[in-house]
């Protein structure tokens, strides 16, 4: 392969790999989110008190969580294809990826909204503030820094799930490593391809570390 | 309207497996409008479960609080934050928002109720010039000091035109001279607004600097009330000389 051809091939999976990753991340938060708080509320003696559904999300939750991904990936492949159309592709790979971070990103939501102090919590429900207007106005801008933090694991843990869905062609990064590197040993082209991960992974850690302490107005100046 | 608070056998048991904790016995109070009514005890007395009885936070297990001639164990949560929204409330570690500055802090009860931000702003902006923090409006609350945190709590309980302020401890986190004039400030308002105030310390100083009333908390059963002279001259049980310091009628 020329070398212009490599070039053009891994920008394209690169945009593949951080496609997959964004699209991935935003839906699994728009379902994880809720789902962590909603984890911290509804247990006895919490916000919104439901200990049945408490126990029930608890129990989906980790049983999402103890299947590895790879398992995951190919285990929901039909579902996979009624969602997407297909089962391959970075599109397709979306739908594996979302359902793996959901309860993973809503494992992290809970313990970011966990960290918030209750006696903030108590000095809301003292001044008559309902349950919703302390998830939005308390639990949630309060976590802030952490749910940053959170945000930024989540981001990582998951360019790296959507590397591993190059065992099913899954698009991207991961999918080059294995066609490349692993069936056609071609070891330099499987290098360059981890190296560009690492590469990613860095630059997503270090914006997601900038952003959260930027925003942090517990640190004295 | 200054508000009457009155609580009627309120009792608060904990239970848990194998053990039932009797927090509160019987406890009945009335505090006057315009009173600065002082609770004390030692600690694990039950002074924090009764302050927080007194706005429900916690319910109490048996007898009941009366706001005027409202019973709050007649009301639903929703009736239940609607009271809550006239009885302010100020803690020992503050409970400020740390994410949010100052005036936004102070305004947070004012959001809370819809009233429109620029408004809630104005008002803000007045009640840090009245609690002396004009000036640190744009702060975050981990920049202030700890008697700087408290003026803004105080500010911030201002704000919902309250006729009641519970202070759970709101001094003992505070050095002698900042606790003097945190007193200070809140006998201004108690003076100067005629809200009535209630507190629970472990401090006698405290009651003895600012409140006209004193009841007296020992495992759970308030043991002796009064207006603070009359109690503190004439103490009729052990505890109440323990706290005086007056043990043995000698001064």
């Amino acid at each position: 392969m020329e070398v212009k051809e490599l070039i053009t091939m891994l920008a394209e999976e690169s945009g593949s790999t951080l496609y997959m990753t964004l699209a991935s991340t935003v839906f699994a938060y728009l379902l994880g989110l809720p789902l962590g708080v909603a984890l911290v509320t509804t247990v006895k003696g919490g916000l919104t008190p439901v200990p049945l559904l408490n126990k029930c999300l608890n129990f989906i939750v980790n049983i999402v969580r103890s299947v590895p991904f790879l398992i995951l990936l190919i285990a929901i492949q039909p579902f996979t294809r009624l969602i997407a159309g297909k089962s391959y592709g970075p599109t397709a790979t979306v739908v594996p990826l979302v359902a793996a971070a959901i309860p993973f990103i809503a494992r992290m939501v809970e313990a970011s909204i966990l960290e918030v102090d209750a006696g903030v919590i108590e000095a809301a429900q003292s001044m008559g503030a309902s349950p919703l207007q302390i998830i939005w106005k308390v639990l949630l801008p309060e976590a802030k820094t952490s749910l940053i933090s959170g945000a930024t694991i989540a981001l990582a843990t998951i360019l790296g799930y959507s590397a591993m869905a190059g065992i099913v062609g899954g698009g991207g990064l991961g999918d080059v490593a294995i066609r490349y590197g692993y069936y056609r040993y071609q070891t330099d082209i499987m290098i360059i391809t981890v190296i560009l991960l690492i590469v990613y992974v860095q630059i997503l850690q270090a914006i997601g570390t900038r952003i959260a302490r930027a925003t942090d107005k517990r640190i004295r100046e | 309207m200054p508000s009457t608070v009155q609580l009627q056998n309120l009792t608060k048991t904990f239970k848990n497996k194998d053990d039932t904790l009797t927090a509160l016995r019987d406890i009945n109070l009335t505090v006057t409008p315009g009173d600065i009514y002082g609770i004390i005890g030692m600690s694990g007395a039950g002074k924090s479960t009764l302050i927080r009885c007194i706005n429900f936070l916690e319910q109490p297990t048996e007898g009941t609080v009366f706001i005027d001639d409202c019973d709050l164990s007649g009301l639903n949560e929703k009736q239940l934050r609607k009271v809550r929204k006239d009885i302010a409330m100020i803690f020992q570690n503050f409970n400020l928002l740390m994410q949010r500055n100052v005036l936004d802090n102070v305004c947070f009860p004012l959001e809370i109720a819809g009233v429109k931000k620029k408004d809630a702003r104005r008002r803000g902006m007045e009640l840090l010039e009245i609690v002396g923090l004009k000036g640190k409006a744009k702060a975050y609350p981990a920049q202030l000091s700890g008697g700087q945190k408290q003026r803004t709590a105080i500010a911030r309980a201002l704000a919902g035109d309250s006729q009641i302020l519970l202070c759970d401890e709101a001094t003992s986190a505070l050095d002698p001279n900042t606790t003097q004039s945190i007193l200070q400030l809140l006998q201004d308002i108690n003076r100067e607004f005629g809200i009535t105030i209630i507190l629970i310390t472990h401090e006698m100083s405290v009651i003895r600097q600012i409140c006209s009333h004193v009841a007296i908390i020992e495992e759970g059963s308030l043991v002796e009330q009064g207006e603070v002279e009359s109690v503190f001259n004439n103490p009729q049980t052990d505890i109440a000389r323990t706290l005086f310091g007056t043990k043995g009628g000698e001064k």
